[in-house]
């Protein structure tokens, strides 16, 4: 058998037409001989390496101590088999794969997607379980760290007077008082914002900060329970570290995923990631909201008043804010509302 | 595998001493003297197989594919790119990439794992990002060596010659400074750029070298920034005007006007988005017809062993449009068009470029040195970084 292709002498762009010969007449069977063009005679040559099979390349045969022999040609022919060293079967199966027809693709394409829909059921507990591992210092330096950048940019010493102040230290040990005795060790500090409005935020350092406008906003005692109570839940439940573990995965990923491609492709991939996160703080939210009616009812409070908050956040704030739904990073206030009424009635 | 069998095989005929017609093979594939097109023969039907398929070997195997699948996109590229009928061909294989991917992977982590741990050293990440900024052109030029001392034509390698200090200075500061001297430099910072990549470049014992003056570097930087005077006045002035009012309207109308059922609103907030987008298609055309002027420049001016020259027929406009419409339809399919646009645009880039072989493109001999290891690679793909002849 004589099969075609260029010959190349080793470590030059000297190229001549050439011919692997196999069983031909006077030829012994393991043998494999090259013919050169303009050479007068044929040479036993054996094989040292074939590049790994490509769509539309060609195939390069290296030539133990004499060149690289080049075949065009989409398979290797069986008869060159025996002379080939050691068939590397993992890229056989690829490039075979890389092969496919339009139904192998769409079960590739199937098998992608499925992967994907897997990675993100499993990203949570497969992060949850992570942060588990992460030491606490880690969660104290992020969160003072965290508070430092906050109170460099945004807040400002709160204005709140001391006996109010006192006031609120005692609704927080109450809040506290409840929680089993290996609860973390939670501080409550007090600031303002000129620009965040009413809100209060738990930090990954077991920090809550609670804003002079959330104060007033809350009007009365049973709300701001509730609102500490809620900040309570995501500390105890660890929200912090558990979204900063799955955010890092989704990141690490999604980079592996797609940051083999061009930049953009990254900047949609990020995007996505934004909208599965999203879904994260929505379930945390309804997370927190839980702890906190349990709380308010084992102190005698009435859940009820965390509602009127709400219905006040939404009379406050434009008409259609209150939306919830895929890219909202709260969920709407009607699905807070009937969850604490569940968790109220159980 | 079969070692060569010592028999003597005076028996077995050369089939090519009785075919005294056919031509030396050298001769008869291209002319001399005449510029010959480079060819490229990957399809996107093929590369979006090989797309895909590195995504589910990335997912199944939780990123440890990650360096086997770059080898395989550069091998898919380089090896359907015919140069006088031969292809190119990516030597590195998926273990020499890994070495290079862990340490950039164990580099990153490190950076953003400091943080957290409970040390007091001042300005320490700030110090540790600064190392970073300055390991750039050391991973640049590094990643430059290792890839070109993998792509091989017939059977002889790339070398590149390039320097930390030589990298730092053309790929980094000069352009810098073109930038800081709002584009005024910029022509001078592209020529210096251009010329160190072609100057530092062989084939074999055979270096590049290139001639071209400031003033066509000039040249494309005026037509460059008269494009995007014209352009901006032509689009973004009345895009701009819309988008003002618009802005105007609704700062008027706080809280008094609801705005999400108001359809005049409505079509002033689209102007917003609609002069955003003006601004993104005006810097990409821009940007892309600047680097195809220069890219034309470089390889107008590139020789090999004094005889081969080259050429470049790039238009910025053409160019501009495929990667436009290759944002678009990438974007839109939500990616699963990207294998299809990445062939475009390649192919666009190679078949508009040509060689004039000499009489002798046999004679390139290799000097087999070492290709390096691949840790600049990984970190400068990381960075983002890709330049390449």
């Amino acid at each position: 058998m004589q099969i075609n292709g260029t010959f190349t002498a080793k470590a030059t762009s000297q190229r001549s037409r050439a011919a692997l010969l196999i069983g031909e007449p006077g030829q012994s069977s393991d043998q494999l001989l090259l013919a050169i063009e303009g050479q007068d005679q044929v040479e036993p040559v054996s094989i040292s390496k074939v590049s790994a099979m490509m769509a539309g390349a060609d195939w390069r045969i290296t030539l133990t101590g004499r060149g690289v022999f080049t075949l065009s040609a989409a398979l290797l022919p069986d008869e060159l088999t025996p002379f080939l060293p050691t068939p590397e079967k993992t890229s056989r199966f690829i490039g075979l794969a890389e092969r496919l027809g339009w139904r192998g693709m769409t079960v590739i394409l199937s098998l992608i997607i499925m992967s994907l829909a897997g990675a993100r059921l499993a990203l949570p507990y497969a992060a949850d379980h992570v942060s588990r591992y992460v030491p606490q210092s880690w969660g104290k330096n992020i969160g003072n760290s965290t508070l430092n950048q906050l109170d460099s940019l945004l807040l400002e010493p709160s204005q709140l007077s001391t006996s109010e102040r006192r006031r609120i230290d005692r609704l927080f040990s109450e809040i506290i008082s409840k929680l089993p005795p290996d609860a973390p060790h939670i501080e409550l500090l007090y600031r303002r914002s000129p620009t965040i409005g009413p809100n209060a935020l738990a930090l990954a350092g077991n920090h809550i900060i609670l804003l002079d406008a959330m104060v007033e906003f809350a009007g009365n005692e049973d709300v701001l329970v509730g609102i500490l109570a809620h900040e309570v839940g995501h500390i105890t439940n660890r929200h912090a570290m558990r979204m900063i573990t799955r955010s890092a995965i989704l990141a690490v990923g999604l980079g592996l995923v797609f940051g083999i491609e061009d930049s953009f492709v990254e900047e949609i991939g990020t995007l996505g990631s934004s909208l599965i996160l999203a879904s994260y703080t929505r379930a945390f939210e309804l997370e927190a909201d839980q702890v906190s009616t349990q709380l308010m009812q084992q102190l005698g409070r009435d859940p009820a008043s965390l509602i009127s908050l709400f219905d006040k956040l939404a009379s406050d704030c434009a008409p259609h804010c209150d939306k919830g739904g895929f890219f909202a990073s709260h969920p709407s206030f009607r699905e807070r509302r009937n969850q604490i009424n569940a968790a109220a009635k159980e | 595998m079969n070692e060569p069998s010592n028999t003597p095989s005076t028996d077995v005929k050369n089939p090519f001493l009785h075919d005294a017609t056919a031509p030396q093979y050298d001769d008869g594939g291209y002319q001399f003297q005449r510029f010959e097109r480079l060819i490229f023969t990957g399809t996107a039907a093929a590369y979006f197989k090989i797309y895909f398929v590195n995504i589910l070997l990335i997912l199944v195997t939780l990123g440890i594919w990650v360096p086997w699948a770059r080898v395989r996109q550069r091998r898919y590229f380089y090896s359907n790119t015919r140069i006088l009928g031969d292809g190119l061909d990516y030597l590195a294989t998926g273990f020499d990439l890994l070495k290079g991917w862990l340490l950039a992977l164990a580099v990153i982590v490190t950076f953003y794992v400091i943080p957290f741990f409970p040390i007091e050293i001042l300005f320490f990440q700030e110090a540790l990002s600064f190392g970073l900024v300055l390991a750039y052109p050391w991973a640049l030029n590094k990643s430059l060596q290792f890839n070109a001392r993998n792509l091989v034509w017939r059977d002889v390698r790339f070398t590149w010659h390039g320097t930390y200090w030589g990298v730092f200075w053309s790929m980094f500061a000069a352009p810098l400074l073109g930038l800081l001297s709002l584009g005024i430099f910029m022509p001078m910072a592209s020529r210096i750029m251009r010329h160190y990549i072609a100057e530092h470049y062989s084939f074999g014992s055979k270096q590049f070298e290139i001639s071209s003056s400031i003033a066509e570097f000039y040249r494309v930087g005026g037509q460059t920034f008269l494009l995007l005077m014209a352009g901006g006045l032509l689009t973004l002035g009345p895009v701009f005007l819309v988008s003002f009012g618009a802005l105007d309207f609704i700062s008027r109308a706080t809280g008094s006007i609801e705005i999400h059922n108001n359809p005049q609103v409505i079509s002033m907030v689209s102007g917003i988005f609609l002069s955003l987008i003006t601004v993104i298609v005006l810097f990409v055309v821009v940007t892309t017809y600047y680097r195809a002027g220069t890219r034309n420049l470089m390889i107008n001016g590139l020789r090999l062993d004094k005889t081969i020259l080259f050429r470049s027929e790039i238009s910025g406009f053409r160019l501009a449009l495929i990667v436009l419409q290759n944002m678009f339809v990438s974007v839109a399919s939500l990616t699963l068009l990207l294998p299809w646009a990445r062939v475009r645009y390649y192919r666009y880039l190679t078949e508009n470029t040509f060689i004039r072989p000499n009489s002798d493109m046999a004679q390139f001999i290799d000097d087999e040195r070492d290709a390096g290891h691949s840790v600049g690679d990984a970190i400068s793909e990381t960075a983002g970084l890709e330049i390449s002849l």
